[in-house]
C-alpha cells in the first residue's frame, strides 16, 4: 500500500470530519459573523467608510473568542480518541501506525480550522471592492489578517494536540491547555515578586512587566487589537507549532494506550505534574498572603507551604482520581516535595549565589543609572505609543561619566555591605528613605539592575555624590525634555495659573531652571518643603502614526517642581511679574490651625497616619490654636514641609478661601518666635 | 499462529499479565477463561497490538505485533463491549472498515448481512446490545482476518444467535483455518467451542490444556469394593486426583489411560465399578483444586 494513503488516510479524515464537523462549521460561521457581516451593518451612505489599518478592529472581542475556543475546542475533540477507552482501543487496534493516526488527525484539525478562516478571508475581499462596506481597507490588510489568524489557529490546535498527548483526561487537557497558555507570564511574575520579597536589591515586578507579558498567547492575542503581530512572533508561533507537532509524534510512539482516562499519560511525568501543581499553588498562594499581609516574609513563606499542601492534594486526587488521598506515604511525599520545592526556591534568593553581594568593578561597566524612574524608560515602539510622548520613551538611561559611575558604585557597595531593612515590617521605626534603582549597562552587553530603599540618614556622603553629580539630575529631572521644542510652559498652583508662550521667555525659563536644577544640592533634592507650585512643560505638537497606523496629532507635556530652592527663579518670576500671579498669597488663605504633635503614642497604629485624628485629639484638650493673622500665616506659606508622620513636630491645617483645606507640618526648627508663641506647648 | 512468550504487563503499579506464554496453532479456538480481573482483557489488548508489553514477545504469523500494520491487517480485536462511531450505521462502519482492512471481502459482508438480517441504515447506538454485537461480528468477520480476538462475545446474545455465532465460527474455522481467541469467564458457554482452553488467575496462567486430551485423560470412578482396604494399594498404583467415600461407595477421580485404570480396579473385583468422562467444569475444578486452588470463585 502506498505510504501516503497511510498517512493522509482519506477514510480517518472522513471520519474525523462527519464526527467533528461541526466545529469547523461553528468557526466558519462564527468568524463570518464578527468580520464579513459587520461590514453590511449599519451602513449609511452618507456616512464615511471608516478606515481600518487591521480587520482584527472589526467585532475584536468576538474574533477572540473564536480564535481561542475553537482551536482548542478542536484539539480536544481530535484528541479525544486517546483520553475515552473504546474509541482508543478500537483506533488502536486498527492496522495503522500512530504516526498514521496522528498525522490524519492534524489534517482534518487543520481543514476544519484553516478553511473557515480562508473563507473568512476570502469573503471579506469579494466585501472589500463593494461600496456599501462599511469599512475601508486594502488587499493587505485581508492578507495579514488571514496570516495571523491561521498562525495562531495552528499553534492553538497544535498545543492542545500536543497537551492531550500528555494528559489523559479530555477536561484536564482542556484546563491544563489552558493554564500552560498563561503560565509563562504568571509564573514569572511570581517567582518575580518571590524574588523581591527575599532577595535583597532585586528590582520590583514593574520592570519586568513589559517583557513577560510578550510571553503569553492568551496575552498576545488580546493585545492583537492595538499592535499586530511581528514577524518575530508569528515566526515564533510558526516554529512552536512545529515544535509541538514534532514532539507529539515523539510522544506518541512511547504513550501507552491504555493511559486512556488517567491524568498524566506517562507515570514518571507523575512527579513533575505534582511539583508544577505545588510549585504554582504555593507561589500564588504565597503572592496572596504578601498581599494580604503587606509582604512580610514569615507570612509569605508560610502561604508557599499552605499552598503547597493545597497543590499537592489537589495534583494527588487528579492522578489518583479520588478524595481519598491521605496515607502515610503520601504525607512523607509531601514533605520530600515540598522540601525540594523549598529548596529550588532559597537557592536563587539566597545569598550563595552572590546575587546581593555583587557590584560589578568600574572596568566592566559601560554605563550607569541611578534614579527612580527606571521603568519608564520603554521602548519607542511599545503599545504604550499614541498615547503621548514621555521624557523618557525611546532614550537610553545609561550615562558613561566615569565618576558618575565610580559615585554609584561606591553608593551600591555600602548598600550591599550594609543591607539597610528594606522592608515595610519595620515600618514604625523607619527612617525617611529614598527608592533608587541602579542598573549597569556592561561591557559584555548585558544590564544588571538592582532596586534599593536607601535610608538617607547613615548614607549622606554616597547619595549626595551621586545626586549632586549632573549625569544623575539630567535622568532625574530629565533635563533634556527641555531642549526640544516647546510650546508653552504652564506655572501652576492648586487654583492660579500663568502661562508662558512668548519664546523669548520660555527661553529664559528653560535656561534658569535647567541651572536651578543642575544647582541643586543634595539637601535642596531631599528636603520636603512644599513646592513653591508645578511647571508642565508642554512640546509642540507632533503628527504620529499609532501602533496601529492611525494617525493622529498629540501633544507631550511633564511635570518639573517649582522647589522653594529655586531663588533665581522666583527672581525671575517676580521680575515679571509672574509670580504674584500664581504664588500662594496669605490672602488665599482664610485660617490655619496649629498644633504640637505629639500625640502619635497616644493613637493606634491604625490611626499613626491619619491627621484628622491628631488634630480631633488636640482641639479635644484645647491645644490647638486658629489664627487669622496674616503675618503669622505667611510665616508658615514660607516654611511649610509635606506632611511626613515620622517627622511632625507642628500639624497645621490651612483652610483656603476657595473652600478646601490642608494639612502642613512645621519643624521645631522653623518656627518664628511669634508662632512659638502662639501654640500651646 | 499466535505466539507468545514471556510476556508481562503492568497496569499502573500491579501485574495484569505476568510472565505468560501461549501457543495457539492456526485453525483452532482456544478459550482464555478466568473471573473478572484475571488480566483476560488485557492478555487480549496485548495480542491484538493495543497495548505494549512491559516485557516478552507477541508474534502471529512469526511476526511482532504492535506498531506493525502488516501483522495486524490480519488482526481483528472485538472488545467486550462493542464501540461504535458515535451516529455511525453498519453501512457506514462497513465503509470504514473497507478502507482501513485490505482484505475486507464484500462478498462476505452481503453473505453474513443474510444472516444476521440487522437494518444496516440504522444507527448503530440504537441497537440492542446483543444487535450490536452481531454487528460487530458481522464487520468483524468481513474483515476476513487470520486472527479473531473475542473478548466475551457470548455475553448478551439470545440462545439461537448463540448457535448460529458457534456455527459460523466453526465454519470459519474449518473453510479458511481462521485463528479464533476467545475469552470469557464462563466455562460452560465455550465449553463445546473450543478445542484449547487456558485458565488464568491473578494475571497467571494456572492451567492450559488440549480440550480432547483432557477428556480422555482424567476419568471418574465409582466403586464399591468387597474390602475396604483394597482402596489402599490403588491409591498408591494410580494418579487419584480426587476421592470421596458416600457410605460403602467410594468416588476417584482418576487421571490416566482409561483401559489401565480399569484394569487395575477389576483387579479386586469389586460389587460395584462405574468408569464415568468428567464435565470440562469437573476436569478443571479437580485439576485447579490439585494446583492448590479453590476452583469455585475462579471457574464461577
Amino acid at each position: 500500500m502506498m505510504r501516503s494513503r497511510y498517512f493522509f488516510n482519506s477514510s480517518i479524515i472522513r471520519q474525523n470530519l462527519r464526527q467533528h464537523g461541526w466545529i469547523g462549521i461553528l468557526y466558519a460561521l462564527g468568524l463570518l459573523l464578527v468580520l464579513p457581516l459587520q461590514m453590511f451593518m449599519g451602513n449609511n451612505t452618507e456616512m464615511d467608510r471608516i478606515e481600518l489599518d487591521s480587520l482584527f478592529k472589526v467585532g475584536f472581542a468576538g474574533q477572540a473568542l473564536l480564535l481561542i475556543t475553537c482551536p482548542i475546542v478542536a484539539g480536544l475533540f481530535l484528541t479525544r480518541y486517546l483520553q475515552a477507552k473504546s474509541p482508543s482501543d478500537l483506533w488502536h487496534s486498527l492496522p495503522l501506525r500512530r504516526e498514521h493516526l496522528l498525522t490524519a488527525n492534524l489534517a482534518s484539525g487543520l481543514l476544519l480550522l484553516l478553511l473557515p478562516v480562508w473563507l473568512t478571508a476570502g469573503v471579506s475581499a469579494a466585501l472589500g471592492s463593494w461600496s456599501g462596506n462599511r469599512y475601508l481597507f486594502e488587499g493587505a490588510d485581508i492578507w495579514n489578517w488571514a496570516l495571523v489568524a491561521s498562525i495562531l489557529t495552528l499553534f492553538l490546535f497544535c498545543f492542545t494536540q500536543f497537551v492531550g498527548i500528555f494528559i489523559g483526561q479530555t477536561i484536564l487537557q482542556g484546563v491544563v491547555t489552558c493554564i500552560l497558555l498563561v503560565l509563562p507570564v504568571v509564573i514569572s511574575q511570581l517567582i518575580s515578586l518571590h524574588l523581591s520579597i527575599f532577595l535583597y536589591g532585586y528590582p520590583n515586578q514593574s520592570s519586568v512587566e513589559n517583557f513577560v507579558s510578550n510571553l503569553s498567547p492568551f496575552m498576545n492575542l488580546i493585545d492583537l487589537e492595538a499592535a499586530s503581530f511581528s514577524r518575530l512572533e508569528l515566526g515564533t508561533y510558526l516554529g512552536l507549532s512545529f515544535l509541538f507537532i514534532g514532539l507529539s509524534y515523539l510522544l506518541y510512539r512511547v504513550r501507552d494506550s491504555e493511559q486512556a482516562g488517567q491524568a498524566v499519560a506517562f507515570r514518571y511525568m507523575n512527579p513533575f505534574f505534582k511539583a508544577g501543581v505545588m510549585l504554582c499553588a504555593g507561589l500564588l498562594c504565597g503572592a496572596y498572603f504578601s498581599m494580604e499581609m503587606n509582604r512580610q516574609p514569615g507570612w509569605v513563606v508560610g502561604g508557599y507551604v499552605v499552598g503547597a499542601l493545597f497543590g499537592y492534594a489537589a495534583a494527588q486526587m487528579v492522578i489518583r482520581k479520588s478524595w481519598n488521598i491521605l496515607s502515610r506515604k503520601s504525607s512523607l511525599e509531601w514533605l520530600l516535595y515540598t522540601a525540594l520545592l523549598g529548596l529550588l526556591l532559597y537557592i536563587p534568593a539566597s545569598g550563595l549565589t552572590g546575587y546581593e553581594k555583587r557590584v560589578p568593578s568600574a572596568e566592566e561597566i559601560s554605563g550607569v543609572y541611578a534614579g527612580s524612574n527606571y521603568q519608564l524608560y520603554t521602548p519607542e515602539d511599545s503599545p504604550e505609543k499614541g498615547m503621548g510622548r514621555t521624557p523618557y520613551t525611546g532614550e537610553q538611561p545609561y550615562s558613561a561619566d566615569p565618576d558618575y559611575i565610580e559615585a554609584v558604585r561606591k553608593l551600591h557597595l555600602i548598600v550591599a555591605a550594609v543591607q539597610p531593612e528594606n522592608s515595610l515590617k519595620s515600618a514604625y521605626n523607619y527612617t525617611q528613605s529614598t527608592r533608587l534603582t541602579l542598573a549597569y549597562k556592561l561591557d559584555n552587553g548585558r544590564e544588571m539592575i538592582r532596586e534599593y530603599l536607601v535610608p538617607l540618614t547613615g548614607f549622606e556622603p554616597e547619595l549626595k555624590a551621586v545626586m549632586e553629580t549632573e549625569s544623575y539630575k539630567r535622568e532625574e529631572y530629565a533635563l533634556d525634555w527641555l531642549d526640544k521644542d516647546i510650546e508653552k510652559i504652564r506655572l501652576s498652583t492648586n487654583e492660579k495659573a500663568v502661562v508662558l508662550s512668548s519664546s523669548a521667555e520660555i527661553a529664559e525659563f528653560k535656561e534658569i531652571l535647567t541651572q536651578e536644577i543642575l544647582s541643586m544640592s543634595y539637601e535642596d533634592q531631599i528636603s520636603n518643603r512644599v513646592n513653591e507650585g508645578g511647571i508642565e512643560v508642554t512640546l509642540a505638537s507632533e503628527e504620529a502614526t499609532t501602533s496601529s497606523h492611525v494617525r493622529v496629532s498629540y501633544s507631550s507635556s511633564h511635570y518639573y517642581s517649582w522647589k522653594t530652592s529655586y531663588q533665581e527663579l522666583a527672581r525671575w518670576l517676580e521680575q515679571k511679574g509672574y509670580a504674584a500671579k500664581v504664588r500662594v498669597s496669605p490672602e488665599d488663605i482664610l485660617s490655619a490651625e496649629l498644633m504640637k504633635d505629639d500625640y502619635s503614642a497616644q493613637l493606634s497604629d491604625g490611626n499613626q497616619n491619619n491627621v484628622d485624628k491628631h488634630m480631633e485629639l488636640a482641639r479635644s484638650q484645647k491645644r490647638a490654636v486658629v489664627t487669622e493673622d496674616k503675618g503669622m500665616i505667611a510665616d508658615i506659606l514660607a516654611r511649610q514641609r509635606y506632611y511626613d508622620y515620622n517627622r511632625s513636630d507642628y500639624l497645621v491645617l490651612l483652610k483656603y478661601k476657595a473652600g478646601y483645606e490642608n494639612y502642613v507640618t512645621l519643624a521645631e526648627e522653623d518656627l518664628t518666635p511669634g508662632l512659638r508663641a502662639l501654640i500651646p506647648q | 499462529m499466535i505466539e507468545l512468550r514471556k510476556v508481562t504487563k503492568f497496569f499502573q503499579e500491579e501485574k495484569a499479565v505476568d510472565d505468560i506464554s501461549l501457543t495457539v496453532h492456526k485453525g483452532t479456538i482456544y478459550g482464555l477463561l478466568g473471573s473478572n480481573g484475571a488480566g483476560k482483557t488485557t492478555l487480549l489488548k496485548t495480542l491484538a497490538g493495543i497495548y505494549r508489553p512491559e516485557s516478552g514477545t507477541v508474534k502471529v504469523a512469526g511476526q511482532a505485533v504492535f506498531e506493525h500494520p502488516e501483522t495486524k491487517r490480519k488482526i481483528v480485536f472485538m472488545p467486550d463491549t462493542p464501540y461504535f462511531f458515535p451516529q455511525s450505521s453498519i453501512r457506514h462502519m462497513a465503509d470504514f472498515y473497507r478502507s482501513i482492512y485490505p482484505g475486507w471481502s464484500e462478498k462476505r459482508f452481503e453473505e453474513l448481512s443474510i444472516v444476521f438480517k440487522l437494518d444496516q441504515g440504522r444507527k448503530l447506538s440504537r441497537f440492542s446490545k446483543g444487535m450490536q454485537r452481531q454487528a460487530a461480528i458481522l464487520l468483524g468477520l468481513s474483515c476476513m482476518p487470520d486472527v479473531l480476538i473475542m473478548d466475551e462475545p457470548i455475553d448478551g446474545l439470545d440462545p439461537v444467535m448463540r448457535r448460529q455465532i458457534k456455527n459460523l465460527l466453526f465454519q470459519e474455522v474449518a473453510g479458511r483455518e481462521l485463528t479464533v481467541i476467545i475469552s470469557s469467564h464462563n466455562l460452560r458457554e465455550i465449553e463445546d467451542l473450543c478445542d484449547h482452553v487456558g485458565i488464568m488467575h491473578g494475571g497467571k496462567m494456572l492451567i492450559e490444556k488440549d480440550l480432547d486430551d483432557l477428556k480422555a485423560d482424567t476419568h471418574k470412578v465409582q466403586v464399591a469394593f468387597r474390602k475396604e482396604s483394597h482402596e489402599i494399594p490403588l491409591a498408591a498404583k494410580l494418579q487419584v486426583l480426587h476421592r470421596e467415600q458416600r457410605g460403602s461407595v467410594h468416588l476417584f477421580i482418576v487421571k490416566g489411560d482409561r483401559e489401565r485404570i480399569a484394569a487395575a480396579f477389576q483387579v479386586y473385583e469389586p460389587y460395584v465399578f462405574d468408569l464415568l468422562p468428567l464435565t470440562l467444569e469437573e476436569i478443571f475444578i479437580y485439576e485447579m483444586g490439585d494446583a492448590g486452588y479453590d476452583a469455585q470463585p475462579i471457574l464461577l
